[in-house]
């Protein structure tokens, strides 16, 4: 019987990647650059043409993109919309989890290949192309406009499903978290972790680094306590450790460079917050254009660990709050930061807080 | 020298026959050839062009010789168009016409020539049509075209915050990246957003202080006044908006998410745009006549309670131009 696949291709502009290997991101993700042939395939559109007549090249000449893709079987009389009906959910998820944990993986910009173009194509080579708002974006080549692109190295990869890359293993652990069913706040830091991915020009500095600023104060419930009767409180749980101390810690745990300098850099930054938040300075947009690199390398460091303990405080929420000495019903949020000031006062971090016994 | 220019205008359509006249400039549609002879691209795309009938706002100044400066003032104009599209259209998913083209054709001698201003967008929405678009009737552009007009004689209204944070926000909430799931609209950031700035418009902590209410109950309040037309409709429509609120409420104790989303959620965003931009019409409209509102929440609460207050409320509305 004829062994008849499809594959999606979501192709990343601007992506670097200087090899010919192809190898896991994560799941059934792959990612590397399609063979010349494929490629053309995936380019016979209208607007490559445009796109290769812009770069006065022929369609041949035009070099390859680094691509995710998936492949599903299609069952005998199956077509290539059988499986896009059967499968285009699964494969969004998929595809949508693969762009956060390279998002999460390192520095660099990417856009969502959904809003630029995508492929569907059957093992006899029919294809079928869906376009998004930004289709276009990549005919004139990319000028000094864009952010820095992100790079990505062979060994970023992984090569057997059950290996341990770094990259499958954020994978896996957003897999994870979403099968556990997730949590708000941390769809709320995820959400707008991802807005700050926005086309610059499209959306202003300073809007980009308020999204950064969001995502943060979902995990770590803003960066003031609230003070009453004489004492500190995050929502309903008493505290002791103020913003920057948590946020140091959360850092360390990271092994994020230089936590303490980072730590007071990051609390040094609710100046730029605040006036962005009451528009009080007309200077905000270079101010956060400036800083707006390495926040978001901070944010993305918390976020990992976030996503990190929502898992664990989805089966252990008992035992956390015991060794925490909270009431087990309290929010994520206050669980996790409330980690994080036990952690600090006591040396010795109690086992099983952060990681298993 | 002599400008005229066309910004194509996304996410836009209507069945009326073109061209509609705004005070200043008009929509129209551009025959194929003549787009083509200001852009030059897709010249085999003729058939998905005339399917896709991309609108454009047209218009011209006289005497510039400037062509830089010309082009920062037809920004200018262009910015205040589509402020009056997201105003007067109650906060329709409109991207910003700046994505797409703009092209500015000027005479001067034999200097005869087109600048383009082409944004991220490139040709793909005037071509292709885009992602989405939104049939507007008569009655909306005649909306549309009030509101260009308060924007454009209103002074005062871009030295306030409240209200450019607003228009800044019904802004980023109407880009691809914002609101496009996949190949759908999504409203939950959209409402998130909106409600967030609505809330420290209309019902700050300092006034729900001073009248010992929940933001449950102000929200209700302040919101039924600027969205209902008499008095006793306040009154009737406070429950809705409290009702509105709490689907916030639901969002953030995660009932009610991107994840587990349901249909309230779009309902509750389309309610809370359509508000946003009354609201903002509201804040435009008080300045131009010369109002301070600093004191506008506690004239919202006051006019709820008071149905002298509430005439008096509503006449402040009555615009001039």
């Amino acid at each position: 019987m004829e062994n008849r696949t499809f594959t999606s291709y979501f192709p990343l502009w601007g992506l670097g990647f200087e090899s010919e290997e192809i190898g896991l991101v994560g799941g059934i993700v792959l990612g590397g650059k399609p063979y010349q042939e494929e490629w053309q395939n995936i380019l016979k559109s209208d607007v490559m043409k445009e796109y290769a007549a812009y770069q006065n090249v022929s369609l041949w000449e035009v070099e390859p993109q680094f691509c995710l893709t998936t492949t599903y079987r299609l069952s005998e009389g199956q077509t290539l919309y059988d499986g896009i009906g059967l499968y285009e959910d699964e494969i969004y998820n998929q595809i949508r989890d693969a762009l956060l944990a390279l998002r999460l993986f390192k520095k660099g910009w990417i856009f969502d290949p959904y809003l630029v173009e995508y492929s569907y194509m059957d093992s006899s080579s029919f294809i079928e192309r869906f376009s998004g708002p930004y289709r276009q974006i990549f005919i004139a080549g990319f000028d000094n406009s864009f952010p820095e692109f992100y790079k990505l190295h062979p060994n970023d990869l992984a090569y057997s499903v059950n290996g341990n890359g770094p990259l499958q293993s954020i994978f896996n652990l957003i897999s994870q978290y979403r099968k556990s069913g997730g949590n708000q706040s941390v769809e709320i830091a995820i959400e707008n972790f991802e807005l700050s991915y926005a086309l610059p020009g499209n959306v202003s500095w300073e809007q980009k680094i308020a999204f950064l600023f969001i995502s943060m104060d979902a995990m770590l419930g803003g960066m003031s306590l609230q003070f009453s009767k004489g004492k500190y409180y995050l929502r309903e749980t008493k505290m002791e450790l103020f913003f920057r101390e948590r946020i140091q810690k959360v850092l360390v745990l990271c092994d994020y460079p230089e936590a303490e300098n980072e730590s007071k850099w990051v609390d040094s930054l609710r100046k730029l917050r605040n006036s962005i938040a009451h528009g009080s300075r007309s200077d905000l947009e270079e101010e956060a254009k400036g800083e707006f690199d390495r926040f978001q390398d901070v944010v993305r460091s918390i976020l990992k660990h976030y996503i990190s303990f929502a898992l664990r405080h989805k089966t252990l929420k008992h035992q956390i709050a015991k060794i925490l000495k909270v009431e087990p019903t309290i929010s994520l949020t206050e669980m996790y930061n409330k980690a994080l000031e036990v952690s600090c006062l006591d040396d010795k971090i109690p086992d099983g807080l952060w990681h298993d016994a | 020298m002599r400008i005229n220019w066309f910004t194509h205008i996304p996410g836009v359509k209507t069945d009326l026959s073109f061209p509609f006249h705004f005070s200043v400039g008009k929509l129209q549609l551009l025959d194929f050839e003549y787009w083509q002879k200001m852009d030059c691209t897709f010249p085999t795309q003729k058939k998905s062009y005339e399917k896709s009938q991309p609108v454009f706002f047209s218009s011209s100044i006289e005497e510039f010789d400037d062509l830089e400066a010309a082009t920062a003032q037809i920004q200018n104009i262009n910015n205040h168009l589509y402020w009056a599209f997201l105003l007067g259209s109650g906060g329709a998913l409109l991207p910003n016409p700046q994505m797409s083209c703009t092209y500015i054709e000027f005479e001067h001698g034999i200097f005869d020539g087109y600048k383009k201003l082409i944004g991220s967008f490139e040709r793909e929405w005037i071509v292709f049509g885009g992602s989405w678009k939104f049939n507007f009737s008569e009655e909306v552009l005649h909306n549309i075209s009030v509101a260009f007009d308060l924007l454009l004689s209103s002074k005062g209204f871009k030295e306030n915050h409240s209200i450019m944070q607003g228009l800044r926000t019904l802004q980023f909430t109407s880009n691809p990246e914002f609101c496009l799931k996949k190949d759908r609209l999504s409203y939950f950031n959209g409402f998130v957003y909106c409600m967030a700035g609505l809330e420290s418009i209309l019902v700050p902590l300092f006034v729900r202080k001073k009248y010992g209410l929940t933001i449950t109950e102000a929200f209700g309040m302040a919101a039924s006044v600027v969205q209902s037309q008499n008095f006793s409709q306040s009154k009737q429509s406070t429950r809705y908006f409290s009702e509105v609120y709490r689907v916030r409420s639901k969002m953030i104790h995660g009932e009610a998410s991107s994840v587990n989303y349901t249909e309230n959620v779009e309902q509750a965003f389309h309610v809370i745009r359509n508000l946003y931009c009354n609201t903002i019409g509201v804040l435009i409209k008080l300045i131009h006549n010369g109002y301070k509102i600093e004191d506008f929440p506690n004239l919202l609460l006051k006019a709820w309670e008071e149905e002298s207050i509430y005439d008096e409320f509503k006449n402040l509305l009555k615009y001039n131009s």
